[in-house]
This record gives C-alpha cells, sequence and structure tokens, in this order.
C-alpha cells in the first residue's frame, strides 16, 4: 500500500489516477495521524516552494516524512514534492525545505527559456543506481513542467540529470531510500509508467 | 468532440474521451481540449468531460474554454488538466493571467491567442474568433508575458482547418516577441508542415482536422521528425 500525501496542491489526482490505472494499490493520507502506515510514500506537489512548504506544516507531513525516513520507509517526491525534500528554496521570497537531501532550489539560469515545459530525455548517472533507476536504462523521455532545478547537492545523491537549453541539472535524486524526481513521471506515458512500477515493486521489496 | 474551418462548419468528430486516448496510444505527447464554444455560450468548459479523458491519459492535458476566473481554473485542474489555457477572460481582464500565475505557478498558465491576418500586422480575436479586438498580436503577446503567462497556444484563424501549413510569419513575429514556449495551431497538413513550424521556432505544434479526419497519425508524422533529426519523443 502507497501512502499519497495530499498537499491540497491540484495534481494530487494525476498520481492516483496514475496508480490506479497501474493497478498499484493506494490511499491518500490528507494529514499525519497516529498509526499511519504505508509499504512507501508519494509526495506530488505544484506550485511554489514557500506555499507547498507551509502546506506540509499544517498537515504535519513535515514530521511523518522524516520519522517514515528514519524508519526506512521508501519515499518519492515529484517535482515540487522533490524540491520540498532539499534544505532550502529561495522562490517567491524563499523558504526552509524539509532537508532529506543537502542543497538548495534554485531557478534556472535567464540563459534558459522558462518555464522549461515539455518532454525531455533523462540520463541517468554511470554506474549501478539500483533497481528503480534501470527502469531508465533507455534515457527515456519524461514529462516536465518547471522554472527551478536543485543544485549543491552532495556526491552520490544526483542519479539521473537532464539537459535544457545547455543547462543540465538533476532530473533524480536519491539517497537511501529517498527518491526525488524533477519531471511527472505520472503524466510521462509508458517510459513514467514503468519508473512508477519499478518504485513501487521496490518499495514492497525493501519494507519485506 | 467537433472541428471546423476558421472556427466555423464544426463537424462532429465523435467520442472525445476515446479519442484522446486513441492518440496517445498512437504517440501523441499532449492532449489539448478546447472548448471554443464556451465563451460564446458562457459556460465553463465541460468538467465531466475532462475528467474523464484525465482519469484515462497517461500523458499531459491541456485545457481551455469559457475560464473567466481563478475558480474556474482551479476546477479544471481540479478535474485533472494539468495546464490551462485562457483566452476571452484574458483579454477582458487581464489581470486574471497574474491572479491564476500566483495561484497555480505561471507554469500552469496558457495564454490562447487567436490570430487574424490584417492590414499589416496580426490582429486577435475573442469568443471563439467570433469577435475582433483592438490589439495587436505582438502587443497581446508582450503584455501576457509580463503579467505572469508561462506558455502561448497560438491559432491562426486563417489558416484553421485549412491544412494548407501553419501560419509561420504568425510564428515568427511571435516568436520575435517572448521566450516563452509557443503551441503552433490551426493549418496542419502534413508533416512537413510541422517540421516547418518546429524550424519558425515553435516549442510544439498542434495539429486537429489531420488527425480527427484520419488522413495522417501521429506515429507517422513523428517518424518524419526523426527522420530529419528533430530531438522528440520517439512514438
Amino acid at each position: 500500500m502507497i501512502g499519497v500525501l495530499n498537499l491540497g496542491l491540484s495534481n494530487l489526482s494525476s498520481v492516483t489516477d496514475c496508480l490506479a490505472r497501474l493497478e498499484i494499490p493506494h490511499r491518500v493520507v490528507d494529514r499525519d495521524a497516529p498509526g499511519i502506515d504505508a509499504d512507501a510514500f508519494i509526495l506530488p506537489g505544484v506550485g511554489a516552494f514557500p506555499a507547498g512548504r507551509e502546506r506540509l506544516a499544517e498537515r504535519g507531513f513535515d514530521v511523518l516524512l522524516p520519522r517514515a525516513v528514519a524508519a526506512g520507509v521508501p519515499v518519492l517526491g515529484i517535482c515540487l514534492g522533490m524540491q520540498l525534500m532539499f534544505q532550502y528554496g529561495e522562490e517567491d521570497g524563499g523558504a526552509e525545505g524539509l532537508g532529506l537531501f543537502e542543497g538548495r532550489v534554485t531557478r534556472l539560469p535567464d540563459s534558459v527559456r522558462l518555464p522549461h515545459i515539455g518532454w525531455n530525455r533523462v540520463q541517468p548517472v554511470k554506474g549501478d543506481a539500483g533497481p528503480v533507476l534501470a527502469a531508465l536504462e533507455d534515457e527515456p523521455h519524461m514529462y516536465f513542467v518547471h522554472d527551478y532545478r536543485a543544485e549543491g547537492l552532495s556526491p552520490g545523491t544526483e542519479l539521473a540529470s537532464t539537459e535544457h537549453d545547455g543547462v543540465r541539472f538533476p532530473a533524480v535524486c536519491g539517497r537511501a531510500r529517498v527518491l526525488g524526481v524533477q519531471f511527472h513521471p505520472e503524466k510521462s506515458g509508458p517510459a513514467g509508467a514503468r519508473f512508477i512500477t519499478a518504485f513501487a515493486r521496490w518499495a514492497v521489496e525493501v519494507r519485506a | 468532440m467537433v472541428k471546423g474551418r476558421s472556427f466555423e462548419n464544426l463537424v462532429d468528430q465523435g467520442d472525445p474521451v476515446a479519442r484522446a486516448l486513441a492518440y496517445e496510444r498512437d504517440g501523441a505527447d499532449e492532449i489539448c481540449m478546447l472548448d471554443i464554444s464556451a465563451s460564446n455560450e458562457s459556460r465553463l468548459a465541460l468538467l465531466e468531460v475532462v475528467r474523464r479523458v484525465a482519469r484515462g491519459l497517461s500523458i499531459p492535458l491541456v485545457v481551455g474554454g469559457g475560464v473567466r476566473s481563478v475558480d474556474d481554473m482551479g476546477a479544471l485542474l481540479a478535474a485533472g488538466a494539468d495546464r490551462v489555457s485562457i483566452n476571452t477572460g484574458a483579454v477582458e481582464d487581464p489581470d486574471l493571467i497574474t491572479r491564476c500565475a500566483r495561484r497555480f505557478g505561471r507554469q500552469a498558465v496558457v495564454v490562447a491567442i487567436d490570430a487574424r491576418r490584417g492590414d499589416g500586422r496580426y490582429g486577435i480575436e475573442t469568443h471563439g474568433a467570433r469577435r475582433a479586438r483592438e490589439l495587436s498580436v505582438v502587443d497581446w503577446i508582450r503584455e501576457a508575458d509580463r503579467r505572469g503567462a508561462g506558455e502561448f497556444l497560438l491559432t491562426s484563424i486563417d489558416q484553421d482547418g485549412r491544412q494548407a501549413g501553419y501560419d509561420l510569419e504568425l510564428l515568427a513575429v511571435s516568436r520575435a516577441a517572448t521566450r516563452r514556449p509557443i503551441i503552433a495551431s490551426g493549418g496542419a497538413g502534413d508533416a512537413r508542415h510541422v517540421a516547418d513550424a518546429l524550424a519558425q521556432g515553435a516549442d510544439a505544434a498542434l495539429l486537429a482536422s489531420i488527425l480527427h479526419e484520419g488522413r495522417h497519425r501521429v506515429s507517422d508524422i513523428k517518424a518524419y521528425l526523426v527522420s530529419r533529426g528533430e530531438e522528440i519523443r520517439s512514438a
């Protein structure tokens, strides 16, 4: 069972629709509560960083997520969900993130056409990055829609990257059982479905 | 689902849900659903249809038609749209672009422009190309960009449904007016037209009539683009 954390921002149904199509058991978690358990959590999100951070706190997810991570529960952050896992985001006046990853979230440079909207190739870094990243072996195109990217990651955290207008930035971040993706696997057709399926399968296996 | 020529002579083209899913299977990168009668008939695009299309799709969905308020946009996003296009509502209340961008992020706000070639410039029309406005395409693009548009969906009314190619001059003047992504729309007749639009600076190309009538398939058009060396997602 995957818990989908509901920030009250608009793309929750994209993720639950995707999980339903893939017949992956899941339920929506509206706020932290005693006894909440899941094989894994997914944190989707769209919108601005400070607004997302506020919702995290409002719903107790800023407590739930570090607790889950400490207990070895796999977590996947999508787009803003991934960005919120970093230490700081500069968007809209700036806000502290969850600090599950080292680094900060900054706007892509002015040399780049923004927003970065559309399909772009995701390239895993060399080396054995594990079973979830195996789903990206053929460097598939994934759907991106964002202005900000993560930077200043600790070594080994960037698991895959993407290039837009000559600037390369992290597309997949991972440390222990925390994963974050800048793209939207739930909207990335068959390649995205393979990624979500690999994550769900891995989550069940590592928890067994 | 309907499709016409220059927004008129609309012909029923079948069930939008089935069509959207079939195009996805054939390699479409995104589905765009526009309720072009919505503004004229003062109603919001059919939420229930959006919900049904979104539930089945695993690719992005852009929806437009009749958006007049932040709440209208919120309702479409909640129904499953990934990005929402605003046309008449933005022209009549340009601050709507800013309010929607502030609430949902600029990346979710697509400003749709219906352009008609005029005397020495391109003018814009609203209400599904039923009402001409005193505003040039270039001026409106600049203003909408400044107010928070994340992207433009640029339709040539003249070329719409004629399958004779996109209006490349319209694309060129628009490209020079903004760095935001532009989706070219109106006039695709074959794969070469799509390549021409991309070469003119369009970031994406919208196809309607030629697919609906079964004259071309998404997969064939993408195969042609790949053969030309375009960096696209293979179908």
